[in-house]
């Protein structure tokens, strides 16, 4: 699939079709590690490609697919988190009493729900270059050159960004259990 | 390693266990990318509003030209018919005395003659002093201070303690 899209991208033929067929569970991977565990993946993952179908014919091929893929979903994915705090800040914590009032999980699955909104808590109140480096590197397992090359940035730079990051998630964790 | 550390690394192991994409979510956003309506052009959009711009501008009634303003008539001067009455005298009242001098019964007092004194006898001379007499009146000649002169002789005269007692 990959081979035919840098076909169609050399030949200027680029299709939504293939280009979702491609990436679209890259995109959805992202926008749940991003998100977060009240992320709508579905909703996101749409409003990311009506993005790209409609700048499509825009794409002229400076940054790679993949990268520029990687930005529309990092920026839906931040407007989404903005819309969602201001709705909480609003009407306080309604948004996500639908996920309190389900029924009660195992004590595994419940201890693990907890570690992730424990972690997602901590990384929501850091900075958004910490939070996405941090969740690249430690949640999605890629490595500094490859955020680097995602976020369009120096690996010197991305490696610096990580070690304040995870400083920083360790201090607020030291908070946290107190 | 520390234990925040090992805590650290055991949240995010836990938070690295995605489930896995739901094949079936992508292919409901892929339905509806297909069934999305496509982004309306603005220009029919605009033309329809300029076409109902119009449309309200013809049927807006048009604006009739102001009337010209009344002339204005000469007024008569204003005269004030209390200014036509003739103004009382006026008169001050009369000023009342600032103070007023009070007056205080004195008590009657009636003279009461006054007793004449007893004849008070010429005091005798103390014998034994009578040699200092002449010393005194000369003294009483030459000094200026009278009262202890006057003391002086009194003594000679009368009193053996007038000096004490005066």
């Amino acid at each position: 699939m990959v081979r035919t899209l840098e076909v169609a991208f050399a030949t200027e033929r680029l299709d939504l079709a293939d280009v979702y067929r491609a990436h679209a569970p890259s995109v959805a991977r992202w926008a749940a590690r991003l998100g977060g565990p009240h992320a709508e993946i579905e909703d996101l993952v749409h409003e990311v490609f009506v993005i790209v179908e409609r700048r499509l014919p825009d794409f002229r091929g400076e940054a790679g697919l993949t990268t520029w893929l990687y930005r529309i979903t990092e920026n839906v994915v931040r407007h989404q988190r903005r819309k969602n705090r201001l709705f909480s800040w609003l009407l306080g914590d309604r948004a996500t009493e639908h996920e309190r009032s389900e029924a009660p999980l195992p004590d595994e699955a419940l201890e693990r729900k907890r570690s992730i909104e424990q972690v997602y808590r901590i990384l929501d109140r850091m900075s958004e270059k910490y939070r996405t480096v941090l969740i690249l590197h430690e949640l999605e397992g890629l490595s500094g050159p490859e955020i680097a090359e995602l976020v369009n940035k120096k690996p010197a730079t991305v490696w610096v960004q990580l070690h304040r990051a995870r400083a920083l998630f360790l201090a607020e964790l030291k908070k946290e259990i107190g | 390693m520390s234990d925040l550390e090992q805590r650290a690394n055991q949240l995010f192991a836990a938070a690295r266990e995605l489930p896995p994409i739901d094949r079936r979510m992508l292919d409901r956003v892929a339905v509806r990318l297909d069934a999305k309506p496509r982004r309306l052009s603005l220009l029919p959009l605009a033309a329809a509003l300029a076409l109902a711009v119009m449309v309200s501008y013809a049927r807006a009634p048009r604006e009739e030209s102001l009337a010209e303003a009344p002339a204005l008539l000469p007024r008569p001067k204003f005269e004030s018919k209390r200014l036509l009455r003739p103004a009382p005298k006026l008169a001050a009242p009369r000023a009342r005395p600032r103070f007023r001098s009070v007056v205080v019964a004195q008590p009657m007092v009636v003279e009461q003659p006054i007793p004449e004194r007893a004849m008070v006898p010429a005091p005798e001379l103390v014998p034994e002093r009578k040699q200092y007499l002449p010393r005194a009146i000369a003294d009483f000649q030459s000094e200026d201070d009278d009262a202890e002169l006057r003391s002086y002789i009194q003594w000679i005269l009368v009193e053996p303690d007038a000096m004490v007692c005066r």
